[in-house]
């Protein structure tokens, strides 16, 4: 028995030094490729002329490419509208009128890839008016790959030395995952969060914001997008707000002072700020257990982005898309128990509360043992100091986010002040398991995979359309080129990329995953969901470098925005005139690149973990942990392609 | 319980459909009633007459003919616009054919001859615009706007120089007119009238450019505070591609007048939209 362990185990060193040697000549290799493409693209500098013409909303050409030192001539002819071009990083502009050219000459001494967009608010989609300018070589595209390469070659390098799984799970081997600090031993802080005035502020404040929101895609919708309150608030700068900083550090901050469901809980409890009705008012029925779950999230969400083209451009559309939300809550609130609508159907709750689970902050109980014996227990059920969980959680044994909206209630309903506002590592919770004792279900699901996966494939689809060069796809978006036709067209791309290709490449490594680690016992679907789980961070962080493209940009227009929110001419605070101004768009590329490169330093670290709590022995893991590690390097070359190469 | 969830539920519905009706209907502005543009038809009838141009305008010829009145708009694009906007109301148009030329008459009235073009002072001018595509631009302004048009441009300067046989001698050709023109075997600087009406084609703003044939003749007279041109071409242009051919059937065309005393020039003029030609 001892012999045959000795044998086995050299075979498996054998097999390792092979696989070390492999993966080094593949290293080697990529490197002579990244030589290969510096010199194939290095050349002499020249004088380049290009003949652009601009029309709503896309250039011809749409994508320039010079080479470092060119001097370059840009003739712009409009073919409708007023039009400008503008190039990120370069700073540089010109504006053509319909039979007025525009001109601009200057020196490619920055090489790159960088977008040239419009600098004249010429219709809807002006913000998203946007070309290609190459400038060989593209080095930043060629360390972009070489980054993700060492990651990979560091991460299976670690991996690939383990001899036993890791006892305890340590964030990047250093912070033990289930590491928490009790942010509630702060005497102040736990005040305020027993007071019945928090969150009731901040979303009486919300409440003011989104009435301004409301009223100006209502009788302020005479603006473009752009100069409009309600379309720059909610897409600009709420939307940048939530993906970069709310959702991966605070988790669902934004669900606590989200004003949307007010109505419905003061109908449901008969009062505002003080306890009212614990049972809710209304039909007070029960959402449907099959669909207690991501699901109707994952569609949901999805639908609202067929209309992203028109409500995150129209300033009507923006007033109709959350008149709906309001108006949807409150019917929901009406016929249903508590924040049914908040946990089943509000369209941006999904991503919110699956990447709730990356994120630092949590409510957590601190003594299980208090908790245990405590009957009856006053966080269920409220008390005469707040509610029972609003959002149906069970707040004594909760250890994941993805259901809990941080209304604080259970902390103010606990006698024994026994639960706690924790700060805890990145992803401890996408390591616990889905604990919903009120529910039937009891398990990592596809929902939440689906989730992970729909939303890579959102922000695949936005970004093409968005902050791609491609005016037709954008035209798609909007019904223009080909009408009907289209629109469907772009439906069906977005169905296809979303449900089809993205699942379907993970499902690929899943299942080469599972061939690899040579295990019996485990199920594919496993591999699948548990795999999904290390797209989290990769979502979180293609999320956040698309957001920079959004604000960089665009950010300008709030200070307009904020002076006149009407579109009326107001300049309530000296700054309506201010034109607009794009900032750090040269640094943004880089920016994007070291955003993508952290998440995927966060999926490798989780991925191999979960490769550990797939596969029942530490072969088996290390071995199906190789194809998703190639998985991860290449939808991170694509990533780092999509926004740089 | 049930009754009131389900009425509370049916008015909001109604007032957020309302409220979306509402909005809909004002989300551009307070609606207005747009009226129907009907493109004005402009009858091209045969009639077996010739007009000698240096007899005149043989107004006992179109006497015969029904004029047609085609509203005039004063241009939006240039800057400024005259201190009283509109320019003109319209121009009375008339035409016919004789199998081998087409003959337009317009009519217009203006309070002032302005006949010479200098430093400050314009002339006043009449145009007509035919697309030579197929599918013409729904309307009329800059120069049929990307799809290709042959103007004919009359001038009253060069109407002037052409028939009165006047030369430009006026401040703004000072400085580049040379003094012994006329003892020299080639010319040197003069410009040499050819027609009162300039032959042009263009595909856009900026792109004016004269046809290699110059194939337009034409005629004003101003009398009375009242401007009348007459243009001539044969029917069938000898530059099929840049010129436009009358065959029988309908065609496009649009006018266009330029008031000197009030600062018109270039872009600066009134226009017609489309009126078609129905050509017997």
């Amino acid at each position: 028995m001892t012999k045959f362990k000795a044998q086995n185990k050299s075979k498996i060193q054998i097999s390792n030094t092979k696989a070390l040697v492999r993966l080094l000549g593949i290293f080697v290799l990529s490197l002579f490729w990244i030589l290969c493409f510096g010199i194939c693209h290095s050349s002499f500098a020249a004088e380049r002329f290009f003949e652009v013409k601009a029309k709503k909303f896309s250039y011809t050409p749409n994508i320039i490419k010079v080479n470092k030192g060119d001097k370059v001539n840009i003739r712009l002819i409009s073919e409708d509208v007023h039009h400008g071009f503008f190039v990120d990083g370069y700073g540089v502009k010109t504006s053509a009128l319909p039979g007025q050219e525009g001109a601009l000459s200057f020196i490619a001494d920055k090489s790159g890839r960088f977008s040239f967009r419009c600098s004249v608010t010429c219709g809807s989609l002006h913000p998203y008016m946007i070309g290609y300018f190459y400038v060989a070589p593209n080095n930043l595209w060629v360390w972009g790959v070489l980054g993700v390469l060492v990651l990979g070659l560091i991460s299976w390098l670690v991996t690939a030395g383990k001899k036993q799984k890791d006892e305890k799970l340590k964030l990047f081997g250093i912070i033990p995952l289930e590491w928490r600090f009790p942010l509630t031993k702060f005497k102040p802080l736990r005040a305020l969060l027993k007071s019945r005035w928090f969150p009731f502020l901040p979303i009486v404040f919300n409440l003011f914001i989104f009435t301004i929101i409301l009223l100006a895609g209502f009788i302020g919708g005479l603006g473009a997008g752009n100069y409009n309150f309600g379309v720059m608030i909610v897409w600009i700068l709420w939307w940048v707000l939530l993906m970069m900083f709310m959702v991966p550090v605070i988790g669902r901050f934004w669900c606590m002072m989200c004003p949307f469901p007010l109505i419905g809980d003061w109908i449901q409890r008969g009062k505002l700020i003080n306890v009212g009705r614990q049972k809710s008012w209304g039909l007070n029925k029960r959402w449907p257990n099959k669909l207690r779950n991501l699901w109707p999230l994952v569609i949901l969400f999805w639908v609202s982005t067929w209309f992203s083209g028109f409500f995150t451009v129209k300033p009507f559309a923006t007033f109709i898309l959350l008149g709906a939300i309001i108006l949807i809550a409150i019917i929901i609130a009406l016929f249903f128990e508590k924040r049914t609508f908040c946990l089943f159907v509000c369209p941006v709750s999904g991503f919110q509360g699956l990447y709730a689970n990356f994120s630092l902050f949590g409510v957590r109980s601190r003594d299980p043992e208090i908790c245990k014996k405590h009957v009856p227990k006053t966080c269920v059920v409220g008390n005469e100091k707040g509610y029972g969980c609003p959002w149906m959680e069970l707040p004594y044994e909760m250890n994941r986010n993805t259901y809990c909206g941080l209304c604080f209630e259970c902390i103010k309903t606990c006698p024994y002040d026994n639960m706690d506002l924790v700060l805890k590592p990145f992803g401890q919770d996408l390591f616990a398991e889905r604990r919903r004792t009120d529910d039937v279900y009891n398990r990592r699901g596809t929902d939440e995979a689906y989730k992970a996966l729909t939303m890579i494939g959102i922000f695949l689809s936005f970004f093409l359309a968005f902050q791609g060069p491609y005016g037709h796809l954008r035209d798609m978006v909007t019904a223009k080129t080909f009408g009907l036709h289209g629109y469907l067209g772009y439906l069906l791309e977005s169905f296809t990329i979303d449900f089809l290709l993205i699942p379907g490449s993970l499902f690929l490594f899943a299942w080469l995953s599972k061939l690899a680690s040579k295990s019996k016992d485990v199920k594919l679907k496993d591999v699948f969901v548990n795999f999904s789980y290390c797209l989290v961070p990769v979502g979180i962080a293609v999320w956040g470098a698309f957001s920079l493209g959004i604000i960089f940009p665009n950010g300008s227009y709030l200070l307009h925005i904020i002076s006149d929110p009407f579109s009326w001419g107001w300049n309530l605070f000296g700054t309506a005139s201010i034109p607009w101004t794009p900032f750090f768009t040269g640094l943004m590329p880089y920016l994007q690149v070291l955003i993508t490169l952290g998440g995927m330093l966060f999926a490798l670290d989780f991925g191999y973990k979960f490769s550990q709590r797939t596969y029942k022995d530490i072969g088996e893991a290390k071995r199906g942990w190789i194809p998703m590690l190639i998985y991860l390097i290449l939808i991170h070359i694509f990533f780092i392609k999509i926004f740089v190469g | 319980m049930k009754k009131t969830v389900y009425f509370i539920t049916f008015v909001l519905l109604a007032a957020f459909a309302g409220l979306v009706y509402y909005g809909a209907r004002h989300w551009r502005g307070v609606p207005v009633q747009i009226e129907k543009f009907e493109t004005p038809v402009l009858n091209v009838a045969f009639m077996d007459k010739d007009i000698d141009l240096a007899q005149g305008l043989a107004s006992e010829v179109w006497q015969e003919i029904k004029p047609q009145e085609i509203k005039l708009m004063y241009q939006v694009t240039a800057l400024p616009w005259p201190k009283i906007k509109g320019g003109l109301p319209f121009v009375a148009i008339k035409a016919f054919h004789n199998k081998e030329d087409i003959y337009f008459y317009l009519r217009w009235p203006d309070d002032t001859e302005d006949r010479v073009h200098e430093t400050a002072s314009f002339s006043d001018a009449g145009a007509i615009m035919f697309p030579l595509e197929k599918k013409a631009q729904p309307h009329t302004i800059m120069m049929g706007f990307l799809g290709r048009v042959n103007i004919w441009h009359w001038k009253a300067n060069q109407d002037r120089e052409y028939w009165r046989n006047e030369s430009p001698q006026t401040k703004a050709y000072v400085d580049f007119y040379y003094p012994f023109e006329d003892q020299e075997l080639f010319p040197v600087s003069k410009h040499v009238t050819k027609s009162p009406v300039n032959d042009l084609v263009a595909i856009r703003v900026g792109t004016i450019t004269p046809k290699d044939n110059q194939e337009v003749a034409g005629k004003g007279i101003w009398e009375n505070g009242v401007w009348s041109v007459v243009l001539k071409r044969p029917l069938a242009a000898i530059e099929a591609e840049n010129g436009v051919n009358f065959a029988a059937g309908k065609k496009l065309a649009a006018l266009a007048i330029w008031n000197g005393s009030q600062g018109d020039r270039g872009g600066r003029k009134s226009i017609s939209d489309w009126v078609e030609l129905d050509i017997k």
